[in-house]
């Protein structure tokens, strides 16, 4: 091991440790190098065979490189030097479905048969047509084969043009324009022993040895050590996402020894606060997002369980093999676990176009869904594998060894995960949760029983009593009923827009945009039946409800709908069509002034049912989204209106009476209030009629109910749901050409990426495999420590984190458009070292601290810049501006403000409004919520904050594996006149007044320390007391607050 | 971008020395972005060849831009091109029967109705004889001054999607509209106010609000400003703090502009804090300019009446 040991002694050796480090790195390694690790000796021979070995892996042509060996060969070999040739040099365009000219080259017999032009190769004719092209520099078209390629070529048309392995590969190798499978990042781990530079004193350990020889290289030397209060400033905001306080920096002046340091470190790598920078990276880098997007937006009050979940993951260094596995397949995993359910969010927290899901046409349905697809796919591929995979949707990747196979392969594995809520709890939690609520279910029916039995008998002799008899027995007794009487307004609630009451009816006309709004529900409402006596003015009317109870937070409801989606037809409409169906019904023809029945169930087993004058009007269904609870208080029931905000939500009719029944009436009760005719005695009347012990025992049984019922709820408050999405088992999965789902092809198993050579891509699975089994599987093989890419990738981004840049300046896309590492071999040291270490990530952040490079002070150099102005090669540590959290975060430090509760929901820096679609409005509020670290922000797409924003902080829904780093006016305007900034600079002022009681120069000092980590220097503080005496000790915070050397770690 | 500064060998190296100047503007890659190289190049370019802006280092543009400003209007929920310029014979001839042949027919929210033909006849206009309804006679005179073009598609039925087609090429959220690869591609020629500007409708914003006019994966600066049309405030943060008087709040920014120049000269080579310095003059200057290009106070009765400012159907859009 030549990464730090957890005592936090190993890092500061020195050359000594440097030499030690090489002996522990060689004699640890397997490579299948052989020669390359014996001895230094023998590494030195092997140089020439290492840097052939790179150029290959960085996508120069092969075949140079083999054809300048060709002429001392006694024959041409085809698999070793002509394959190489026609793939980099022909294969590009010469090849699949549809190539360039017709013309073919991946075996002999498509060659023979040639394109438009004719045969490009003839037996036994070296002037072949092929020849004729590449010898006139016609081809390949603009880059003209190299003359000894073309020998090369010549000899093996000398040589009758055998074949070999065929048919040719067009993704084997690497060309000016594409990767192949040789590319850099796709192949094996390599260990390249250490430098010489590991002997240099400067060097503590690999990192700094690889770092020093790249500088040498290049005439460059590393800057001296940093002072000791910019490096624990540096290391503070780094690690935790904190300046450090005025006596943590004090303490580590008086001692900056390497221990210190060691101490320090893992100090920081152990505070919980560690976790909470962290994980903001790895939220960055899966979009995670706090509302869907799209449309309408809506925020996702459930989701914050995943951002706990990573932050508890990087506190507890939890292995990142694990880590990845939980994330693709969690909730699968045996033991399943609460955290690995949640886990599976990373799938799902980024956009969702719920209206898309919801529409009624099916192709664009489809589109909908495989737009959500890529998604999925994108944020797998780019997060653990560092590759665009969703780049080959359409049509075989552009710049990658990626085809188009691999893509639906990939997506087979994920085709049963869909967006949605479900509960976190854990199987064995579940299954007694299941036995209570049962035996719960059970009781409450049973009480039911006895209620119903005394109001039947009650109701029966309330009729007997009553001077109108009536011609049907009373229907069930609804939660509430609502009748009208001319010339009142009418009982539980008020008329809006033109309605009136004519003849006993509610009268509703579309253009008065009326409709009747129920007081609040006295009782939370899940299993439901609405019922209505509805007339309608016009059978070609559509969008206006019969009824719908309708929750005032977000405006989601449930209601009988007209004619909305398909002409004369009736549905169970819902927020966003989540709970619609469109219904194999007969279409509407009761003549005008022709009351009906409607009455819509929705059951606890989540069924819908939908009746028409007490009969089913088609079978029930049960729509993917679970049932809706209306709060408490919290809903209303809207009669000739669908919902608030609809433009065509009115009805144009009459409504004779209507009710909401806090329970799912069966067929037999529903068309008992059909028979009713509407007619039942409201529950006073019944109660009434019986005696006093009836009464009493029909009491008892509703107190039972209520108390079962709190029960209920409070276990369903226990059964917590969170964004995680739902399963589902798929159909088997097809290609789909050119991305089009109106273009299936064959049928796709489920499996890897071909591209990675070293682990097996085929799982082992058929196409119509378990959802489950599919993500587990497809885990494994991402999680194989043989599969090269996610530990460069992670390896890499810690690093990134770390200086501002990866070793690849683009972490997420390790194929031919991204970024050649700097220090390959620094690169693919840490990653084989991460992997054997057990994949632990905090052992990795330790060896870079502890690093002479990491140490660095951030010192400016002309001449140094003049060649490396990017600070690539690392001979300074680069300065960095804070990121937006930091920046708010790091205020909030310095002011005393920073609330530093852990975890749970987040806060909501805004108000919304709901017009269909949710709208946030940013709001600044002095309360010690709204001081949470800012990772506890509610995330949301639309509402955009002026400070964050103005500071780079990103859309949640875009991928972000960068953060961007400008300076721009209005980031000037938000800090000089934001409120909060405002009021932090007070807070910091009232602070540092307070701890020098009350002596201005004191604090002035004080104020310094907080927010620079440093004193005033005598200017500074004449300055900052004559600005303090003019305008208040708060004028010179709010300066220090709006100081680049607050806003920059150096 | 790395991947440029690797020579053929494939063996990583550090970038050639660069011209001091060029370097300037390049080196911090985008960190400087709207404030140093925007700003000198835009300030170059007025003084070298007045009204053309030059392709921005590192902007990616190949060819020197032509344009100096764009205004896209976008009406979510707008009259239908069917109506205005979209002349279509065939729905002339199938007014009244249902859409057959063309797969699935099954709108957003269902079984649509029948086909209908444009309520407003049509006419060939100007010389160029384009197509415009009568519904825009005053616009149909300037037909020879427009460009019209037909061949859009939208690859979504569904507002949002379809949207954000229009405005970033793509139905997924995240990526950078055009206005953005304008501020990109171009930078400005004004640096007293935003590269790029939103006016949203002051009734609403279009669904999906900001995520239509955000920068994506390009830098956050290119993102658009979007102005408060119903606000007296413009943007966030643009006033100075009602509880501070402008001479106090000119003796801070004196007193931050100390500091900051101090710690600037202690970094010379990184020119990242003189930028820092640099946007505290801007933002000040926007401060004055962005009310003063938002306000028609100044502007004669007979223009309000032109733009008809006055007409309270008009709010927010003159």
């Amino acid at each position: 091991m030549w990464l730090p040991t957890a005592d936090g002694t190993t890092g500061a050796g020195g050359s000594v440790l440097a030499g030690d480090a090489r002996t522990e790195f060689c004699s640890a390694s397997v490579d299948p190098f052989v020669g390359l690790r014996t001895s230094r000796g023998s590494a030195m021979s092997h140089r020439p065979f290492i840097l052939i070995l790179i150029a290959i892996g960085v996508a120069i042509a092969p075949a140079p490189g083999a054809a300048a060996e060709a002429p001392q060969l006694p024959a041409v070999d085809f698999d070793r030097q002509i394959a190489p040739l026609l793939v980099s040099r022909c294969l590009e365009c010469h090849s699949g479905l549809d190539p360039d000219g017709g013309l073919s080259l991946i075996d002999a017999a498509a060659a023979a048969k040639g394109g438009e032009s004719g045969p490009a190769l003839e037996p036994g004719k070296t002037e072949s047509l092929l020849w004729q092209r590449v010898e006139a520099d016609e081809m390949p078209p603009e880059h003209p084969l190299p003359p000894a390629e073309k020998a090369l070529l010549r000899a093996w048309l000398e040589a009758g043009s055998p074949w070999g392995h065929t048919p040719l590969d067009p993704l084997a190798f690497s060309t000016e324009k594409r990767a192949g499978r040789d590319w850099w990042s796709l192949q094996p781990l390599r260990e390249t022993p250490l430098p010489d530079t590991a002997l240099d004193p400067w060097a503590r350990g690999p990192i700094d040895a690889w770092v020093l020889d790249r500088l040498g290289a290049s005439g460059l030397a590393p800057s001296r050590p940093a002072d000791p209060n910019i490096l624990i400033r540096r290391l503070f905001i780094d690690l935790i996402g904190l300046p450090p306080s005025p006596e943590q920096v004090d303490a580590f002046m008086a001692d900056p020894s390497d221990v210190a340091w060691a101490g320090l470190v893992d100090e920081l790598l152990a505070s919980p606060h560690y976790g909470e920078r962290w994980g903001r990276h790895w939220l960055d880098i899966v979009r995670y997002s706090e509302s869907e997007g799209f449309e309408y937006d809506h925020p996702r009050d459930r989701a914050w369980h995943y951002r706990d979940y990573v932050i508890r993951s990087f506190n507890s260094d939890k292995p990142y093999d694990r880590f990845m596995q939980e994330q693709l397949a969690g909730d699968v995993l045996e033991p399943v676990t609460s955290d690995g359910i949640i886990a599976t969010s990373m799938l799902v927290c980024g956009a969702w176009d719920r209206a898309g899901n919801a529409q009624a046409n099916a192709t664009q349905r489809a589109n909908t869904r495989e737009e959500e697809m890529e998604d999925m796919i994108s944020v797998v591929g780019q997060t653990f594998l560092g590759l665009t995979l969703n780049c080959a949707r359409c049509h075989r990747h552009k710049f990658d060894p990626v085809p188009q196979e691999d893509y639906f392969r990939i997506k087979a594995v994920f085709d049963g995960v869909k967006h949605g809520e479900r509960p976190i709890t854990s199987p064995a939690e579940i299954a007694v949760r299941e036995r209570e609520t049962a035996a719960r279910t059970e009781a409450i029916a049973t009480e039911r029983t006895t209620i119903a039995d005394l109001e039947r008998e009650g109701a029966r002799r309330a009729a007997q009593r009553s001077q109108d008899r009536v011609a049907a027995p009373p229907g069930p007794a609804p939660l509430i009923r609502w009748t009208f009487r001319d010339g009142a307004q009418p009982a539980g609630g008020k008329l809006h827009g033109g309605a009136e009451i004519v003849a006993g009816r509610l009268r509703l006309l579309k253009e008065t945009q009326s409709f009747f709004e129920s007081d609040p529900i006295p009782e939370s409402i899940r299993e439901k039946t609405l019922e209505a006596w509805v007339v309608l003015s016009d059978l070609d009317q559509g969008g206006g409800a019969a009824i719908s109870i309708e929750s005032g937070a977000d405006r989601d409801f449930d209601a009988i709908v007209f004619g909305e989606r398909q002409p004369r037809k009736w549905i169970a409409g819902s927020g966003g069509f989540v709970r619609t169906h469109d219904l194999e019904a007969p279409p509407e023809t009761s003549p005008a002034g022709q009351p009906v029945h409607m009455a819509a169930v929705y059951r606890a087993d989540n069924s819908i049912t939908l009746y028409r004058n007490g009969e089913r009007y088609a079978p029930p269904y049960v729509p993917a989204a679970g049932l809706r609870t209306f709060a408490k208080g919290g809903a209303t029931v809207l009669l000739g209106l669908r919902h608030h905000g609809a433009g065509n939500g009115f009805l144009d009719g009459e409504i004779l009476q209507a009710a909401l029944h806090a329970r799912a009436l069966d067929d037999a009760e529903v068309s008992a209030t059909f028979r009713a005719g509407g007619f039942a005695f409201s529950k006073g009347e019944i109660l009434a009629c019986l005696d006093d012990a009836e009464r009493a025992s029909h009491a008892g049984a509703t107190a039972r109910i209520d108390g079962l019922k709190k029960e209920a709820e409070a276990s369903a408050a226990a059964a917590e749901l969170s964004y995680v999405g739902v399963r589902v088992e798929p159909p088997p999965t097809a290609l789909l050409h050119r991305g089009s789902v109106t273009s299936p092809g064959a049928i796709m198993t489920p499996a890897g990426l071909s591209a990675i050579t070293a682990v097996n891509a085929d799982l082992g699975l058929t196409p119509e495999a378990p959802e489950a089994e599919r993500r587990k599987r497809f885990a494994a093989w991402i999680a194989d420590p043989a599969n090269p890419l996610p530990a460069r990738v992670i390896a890499n981004r810690i690093w990134q984190y770390h200086f501002g840049r990866g070793l690849a300046a683009t972490p997420s896309d390790f194929g031919l458009n991204g970024g050649r590492p700097s220090h390959p071999e620094l690169l693919d040291a840490l990653a084989g070292e991460l992997v054997r270490g057990g994949w632990r990530l905090k052992p990795l952040h330790r060896a870079i601290l502890l690093s002479s490079t990491y140490r660095q002070a951030s010192t400016h150099d002309a001449k140094a810049a003049a060649i490396d102005a990017d600070t690539v090669l690392l001979w300074r540590y680069p300065p960095r501006r804070l990121e937006a959290e930091v920046v708010r975060d790091a205020m909030l430090a310095v002011s005393g403000e920073l609330n530093p509760t852990v975890g749970g929901p987040s806060f909501r820096p805004f108000t919304t409004t709901s017009f269909n679609a949710t709208f946030y409005h940013p709001v600044d509020r002095d309360d010690p919520e709204y001081n949470r670290r800012t990772v506890y922000r509610m995330n949301v797409n639309s509402g955009k904050e002026p400070l964050l924003d103005a500071f780079d902080c990103p859309s949640p829904s875009v991928k972000t594996p960068t953060r961007g780093e400008t300076i721009t006016p209005l980031q000037a305007l938000a800090l000089m006149n934001n409120s909060f900034v405002q009021r932090q600079a007070d807070r910091l002022a009232g602070r540092a007044l307070e701890a020098a009681g009350g002596e201005l120069t004191v604090a002035i000092d004080r104020a310094y320390e907080l927010a620079l980590g440093r004193r005033a220097t005598d200017e500074e503080r004449q300055r900052a007391v004559t600005a303090a005496q003019a305008r208040g000790l708060g004028s010179v915070c709010w300066a220090l607050l709006n100081s680049s050397e607050f806003l920059y770690v150096q | 971008m790395s991947n440029e500064s690797l020579p053929a060998s494939g063996q990583p190296v550090a970038p050639a020395p660069l011209v001091p100047r060029r370097h300037f503007l390049s080196s911090s890659s985008g960190s400087l972005a709207s404030i140093a190289l925007s700003w000198l190049l835009a300030r170059e370019s007025s003084a070298t060849t007045p009204g053309q802006v030059p392709a921005g280092a590192g902007s990616g543009l190949h060819f020197p831009a032509k344009a100096k400003r764009v205004v896209q209007i976008f009406c979510s929920g707008g009259v239908s091109h069917l109506e205005t310029f979209d002349q279509k014979p065939e729905l002339e001839r199938l007014d009244g029967k249902s859409l057959e042949g063309m797969g699935e027919n099954l709108g957003f929210f269902g079984q649509p109705g029948m086909l209908m033909k444009s309520v407003y006849p049509f006419a060939r206009h100007g010389e160029s004889g384009s197509w415009v309804s009568s519904l825009l006679p005053h616009l149909a005179s300037c037909a020879d001054d427009l460009c019209f073009i037909h061949s859009m598609v939208a690859k979504s039925n569904n507002h949002t999607p379809a949207t954000f087609q229009m405005n970033s090429g793509f139905t997924l959220n995240g990526f950078p509209c055009m206005g953005a690869w304008l501020s990109y591609g171009l930078g400005t020629i004004n640096e007293d106010l935003p590269a790029f500007v939103v006016l949203p409708d002051p009734r609403g914003q279009p669904a999906g609000g900001s995520i239509n006019w955000t920068s994506g994966f390009l830098p956050a600066n290119h993102q658009g400003v979007a102005f408060r049309t119903d606000s007296v405030d413009p943007i966030a943060d643009l006033r100075t703090p009602a509880s501070l008087s402008p001479a106090d709040r000119v003796a801070d920014l004196r007193l931050l502009e100390t500091m900051n120049s101090d710690f600037a000269r202690l970094h010379p080579g990184d020119t990242d804090f003189a930028a820092r310095l640099r946007s505290y003059e801007l933002a000040a200057r926007m401060q004055v300019s962005i009310p003063e290009a938002t306000s028609f106070d100044d502007e004669p009765a007979a223009v309000r009446e032109l733009y008809g400012i006055d007409d309270p159907t008009n709010k927010g859009f003159s």
